[in-house]
């Protein structure tokens, strides 16, 4: 397997994680500051629909991120030279 | 941030890098890291009882994630897994009503915080005192793990005990063995998850290994696979006692997806005595964690 340079190696994954950073700074702002008084006032009056409504908010919200991820690797094509390619270098030393 | 259902103040940077931190380690030790997210909780000041019901709600998402890679792997004994997920929820449940008990005597911070150090040193110690021992004698003997550090004949004697149900395990290399045995893992690991808001994985990884004789990656994926289980029911459970803050969860999760995919493809690159060596530093810090919140709280003077 060809191997890279660890600076290269390094960008690809600042690159992955700057990406990452900004569609969760924008998630948090859309989704996370909506959800507030809204589970706050499902918590108060139903702990069974706010119990419910919570897994199934955090199992959907992992499977998103999950794929949001997967995604970001793909398009950018940084699984070529990214987080692998990282692991490789340093599985040598 | 503010935090209303819990009723604290974070930064959700910091709790997005407590996420992604333990989503490293949970993909790449096959554990769900409340060992170490719970104490990171309890020291930056969340109340104990949403440390352990939040901790679990964060712990289900990740751990799915974290259980599909490693099935894509190969690594996840589905079949051991769900024996096993019996003796869990039991235990889970015990645990959780032992939290209410605690909460309602208002002894939770105190009796918690001191079990979690004392489970977190003796885990600490007997894993790196086993992996040392392995690595050394299988570099200069070429022998195999498990008899090196004289865990192979435990979990011959555990196999070899005839308390039907037998069951076997061909993924995990288990020909026979008592269906009991593999729901008192269960249900152990699952008191652990259900009182300490833990999912379960830094004691049930070293059980599937030195007790039960699985191999070590094997005992990741299932591990993971396991955490579904105990940590969702773990939610459930606390969710309807009052005990989980779903937005401090939700936030969490967003560093530990991107932690957990790196996480998983790391276990590829490491041996699994060499897995075990590291994981045994993390449960000192979760520990160090705990006695600062405890001093800083004035609860050990």
């Amino acid at each position: 397997m060809k191997k890279l340079a660890p600076r290269v190696l390094f960008r690809n994954l600042l690159i992955e994680m700057v990406i990452y950073g900004i569609l969760i700074f924008a998630y948090y702002l859309v989704v996370l500051r909506w959800l507030d008084d809204w589970l706050m006032s499902l918590f108060q009056n139903n702990l069974i629909f706010y119990t419910i409504t919570g897994l199934g908010l955090i199992v959907v919200q992992a499977v998103f991120l999950d794929y949001v991820t997967s995604l970001i690797l793909k398009y950018f094509k940084l699984d070529q030279f990214g987080i692998r390619r990282i692991l490789d270098v340093f599985s040598d030393r | 941030m503010y935090f209303p259902i819990a009723d604290v103040t974070i930064s959700p940077i910091l709790l997005m890098s407590v996420g992604f931190l333990v989503g490293i380690l949970g993909g790449f030790f096959g554990v769900g890291g409340g060992f170490l997210a719970g104490p990171m909780m309890f020291w930056s000041g969340v109340p104990m009882n949403f440390v352990i019901g939040t901790d679990l709600a964060h712990m289900t998402g990740k751990s799915i994630v974290a259980a599909r890679r490693h099935r894509a792997l190969g690594h996840v004994d589905f079949k051991l897994g769900m024996f096993m997920v019996g003796g869990t929820i039991v235990g889970v449940e015990i645990g959780a009503r032992i939290i209410e008990a605690l909460q309602d005597s208002g002894a939770i911070d105190m009796t918690i915080g001191v079990t979690y150090i004392v489970i977190l040193v003796i885990i600490s110690i007997f894993t790196g005192w086993e992996s040392i021992k392995a690595i050394q004698m299988v570099r200069t003997d070429q022998i195999d793990v498990q008899e090196a550090v004289g865990f192979k004949g435990l979990s011959k004697k555990i196999r070899s005990i005839n308390i039907p149900p037998m069951v076997s395990f061909p993924v995990s290399g288990i020909e026979s063995i008592s269906v009991w045995m593999v729901l008192g893992v269960g249900l152990f690991t699952g008191l652990l998850a259900g009182s300490l808001g833990v999912g379960g994985g830094f004691i049930r990884m070293p059980m599937l290994v030195y007790v039960l004789g699985i191999p070590t990656h094997i005992a990741v994926g299932t591990d993971l696979f396991e955490i579904i289980f105990s940590s969702g029911f773990g939610t459930i459970t606390h969710g309807l006692k009052g005990n989980v803050d779903i937005l401090m969860a939700l936030v969490m999760q967003t560093g530990a997806v991107l932690g957990a995919q790196i996480g998983a493809t790391a276990t590829r690159f490491f041996a699994g005595p060499r897995i075990r060596l590291a994981f045994s530093v993390l449960p000192l810090i979760g520990a160090a964690l705990v006695v600062v919140r405890l001093l800083g709280s004035g609860m050990m003077h």
